[in-house]
């Protein structure tokens, strides 16, 4: 039994010293997972950018669906006995009785129009004659019972009222119609209704041309993303070289050791709009963008790397795992694998309203835009070029990117649609200054968008 | 990065020091996981609940013990409280069926030898080498042993015996220790 304990102790020595020899390098997955659930206030902006941004996008499409409606406002149509029976329009309040048939400056003759059984003028506001009230309480009663049309009159039509006047088209009796228009005043009295409409005008009018300066834009753009990489090229390494853990067979243009194919991103976005004057705007928002692009590796084992930091000494190897299956290296059958960058921006800028007065005009626009990387799925070269790994800490998490664009615009109503070329080119490197490769991101692509004046 | 510094990030959430730590003990930690799980997939499962947990308590840590091995404890735990709720182990630990498992010659792989004795431990059933694991290699007392399972202490000691007689047969099989040394240490310790 002794020797047997001997045996058994020996056994388990082994056992331990062979089990701690041992080692396994998990994915990056796991330090992914780890490092999201310790840092949860990084996630709650992010929760909380993007319900900023979907509430955003919701209100903008709520206002370009369904288009406020201006506060209904009342006018009364006639009063009876004292009693008003009131039909309610979409105008601001004033006395009927004020108003006795008023024609417009191009309506038809009052006269003409006792001829016929209907009038039908778009200009006419038929209404009870103050002084008669049984012909008034007669005549009301008709307003009401014979479904009176009531249509709003676009403001801005010429020769219109100076306040928007409703239609009223009724099929009255000719007779009731002469008796009336027998105590209808004149046109000048009409005029002078008008007149004294016309501050009324005027300040309707200011207070459109304030609300107007605001408008609401979204835009989708399908963008093709590319990239350019610097840095580590023979040039900028001469002074360094002694100290680089890079080897010198790849002092090149690190672009002759990638093969990178564009693809498909987009940007969405909302911006409010500020009209400076007839042709200038200035413009902030929000906006989301997703780029990508594809790199090309090639089949390999799963093996050590590591990728060189800048430091005050010079190059520092960070020695990593890199991804099984990649590798920039030679192989017969490349693979193709996804960059994929998340960036939450918030763009200002200005635009200029260069040609078009009327519903078709040309805009050029631009803009500086603060970025946040909200999430990355990116891989990162190796020293050697030889491969790419994932190191979610090589990434600068705020950036700037500059857009340009320009655009043709077309206007129905006070909505207008957008469409036109886009540039969005990434001012500071995607990686930090720490990573001595140098990456700056360009998308190009059409942007349709749709805005909107806020009124 | 020294290892107090590290301590001191972690402590402060400090990303660049959780990383390092990570980088520096995620290596063997996963290989400890490994030994307890069912593959691979489980075991980096394993592995993120543990580190988790590792920078959530490390203010608890008081600097009078080793770093490793402090991490190493949560780890385990971490690996027992996984495969508890994983209804297959529970049964497993307390049923004592050493003859009637078969090791399948062809699970056996032949490559370095580190890797080859622990997959020659992955090869036991679960029970018995959680058992093992916790005995032979984490250091734990049949005791000890006994309450992490919820099992008798009786249970981990007949468990380990089997266990440690199925894992010498591999072994054996496998050529990773001599036959014949094993034969004369068994008849020494019958006689």
């Amino acid at each position: 039994m002794k020797e047997r304990f001997l045996y058994e102790g020996e056994l388990e020595k082994q056992l331990k010293e062979k089990a701690d020899q041992f080692k396994m390098y998990p994915s990056d997955k796991v330090w992914n997972e780890v490092y999201s659930s310790l840092h949860t206030r990084r996630r709650r902006f992010v929760a909380g950018m993007s319900v900023l941004i979907g509430s955003i996008l919701i209100l903008a499409g709520s206002q370009l669906i369904f288009p406020s409606r201006p506060v209904p406002g009342k006018i009364t149509a006639a009063g009876v006995n004292g009693s008003k029976q009131a039909v309610t329009t979409d105008l601001p309040s004033f006395a009927a009785g004020d108003l006795v048939n008023i024609h417009s400056a191009n309506s038809t003759d009052a006269k003409t129009s006792a001829d016929n059984r209907a009038v039908n003028s778009p200009y006419i506001l038929s209404a009870a004659p103050a002084g008669n009230l049984d012909n008034a309480g007669h005549f009301a009663e008709n307003l009401l019972e014979k479904n009176i049309n009531t249509t709003h009159v676009r403001s801005g039509q010429p020769d219109n009222l100076s306040i928007p006047v409703p239609l009223v088209s009724s099929p009255v009796d000719a007779a009731e119609v002469h008796e009336t228009t027998a105590s209808i005043q004149n046109i000048a009295e009409v005029n002078s209704v008008s007149a004294e409409l016309a501050p009324e005008k005027s300040a309707a009018q200011l207070t459109h041309l304030r609300n107007d300066r605001f408008s609401w834009e979204i835009y989708f753009t399908p963008t093709l993303n590319t990239h350019y990489l610097t840095g580590l090229n023979y040039q900028t390494m001469a002074q360094s070289i002694q100290s680089s853990p890079i080897m010198l067979v790849n002092v090149s243009n690190v672009n002759g050791f990638v093969d990178n194919t564009p693809v498909l991103g987009y940007n969405v976005g909302s911006n409010i709009l500020y009209n400076l004057s007839r042709n200038i705007s200035l413009k902030a928002g929000l906006e989301f963008s997703f780029n990508r692009y594809y790199i090309k590796a090639y089949n390999s084992g799963s093996s050590q790397t590591s990728v060189a930091l800048n430091s005050y000494f010079g190059y520092v190897s960070n020695p990593v795992n890199s991804v099984p299956g990649a590798g920039a290296g030679t192989d017969k059958n490349p693979q193709q694998y996804q960059n994929r960058y998340y960036q939450l921006s918030l763009p200002v800028g200005a635009e200029m309203k260069v040609a078009g007065n009327g519903s078709v005009q040309l805009h050029l626009g631009a803009s500086l835009q603060p970025s946040y990387l909200l999430n990355t799925d990116a891989y990162v070269l190796s020293n050697d070029y030889k491969g790419y790994t994932k190191d979610a800490q090589a990434f600068r998490r705020w950036n700037l990117n500059a857009g340009a664009e320009a655009y043709i615009s077309y206007g129905v109503g006070n909505i207008r649609w957008e469409l036109g070329p886009q540039v969005r080119y990434q001012i500071f490197s995607t990686y930090k200054n720490s990573y001595p490769l140098k990456e700056n991101m360009l998308n190009y692509g059409i942007r349709i968008g749709i805005s909107k004046t806020i009124r | 990065m020294t290892e107090e510094a590290i301590l001191q990030g972690c402590l402060k959430n400090h990303a660049a020091a959780q990383k390092e730590l990570y980088n520096r003990y995620s290596p063997k930690m996963l290989a400890v996981c490994y030994r307890f799980a069912h593959n691979r997939e489980d075991a980096e499962d394993m592995l993120q609940e543990g580190f988790i947990k590792v920078f959530l308590q490390i203010h608890t840590f008081q600097s009078k013990g080793a770093f490793e091995g402090w991490i190493r404890r949560i780890i385990v735990h971490t690996c027992i409280n996984h495969l508890k709720k994983n209804k297959r182990f529970n049964e497993s630990v307390d049923i004592i069926q050493a003859s009637a498992i078969q090791v399948r010659e062809e699970n056996i792989p032949s490559i370095v030898q580190a890797k080859q004795i622990v997959d020659c431990i992955r090869l036991l059933p679960i029970g018995y080498r959680t058992v093992l694991n916790l005995y032979a290699i984490e250091g734990y007392a049949h005791k000890e042993i006994a309450g992490m399972l919820d099992i008798e202490e009786s249970t981990s000691r007949s468990q380990y015996t089997r266990a440690r007689q199925m894992l010498e047969d591999i072994l054996i099989k496998r050529n990773l220790i001599p036959a014949a040394r094993e034969k004369t240490d068994r008849l020494t310790a019958i006689h």
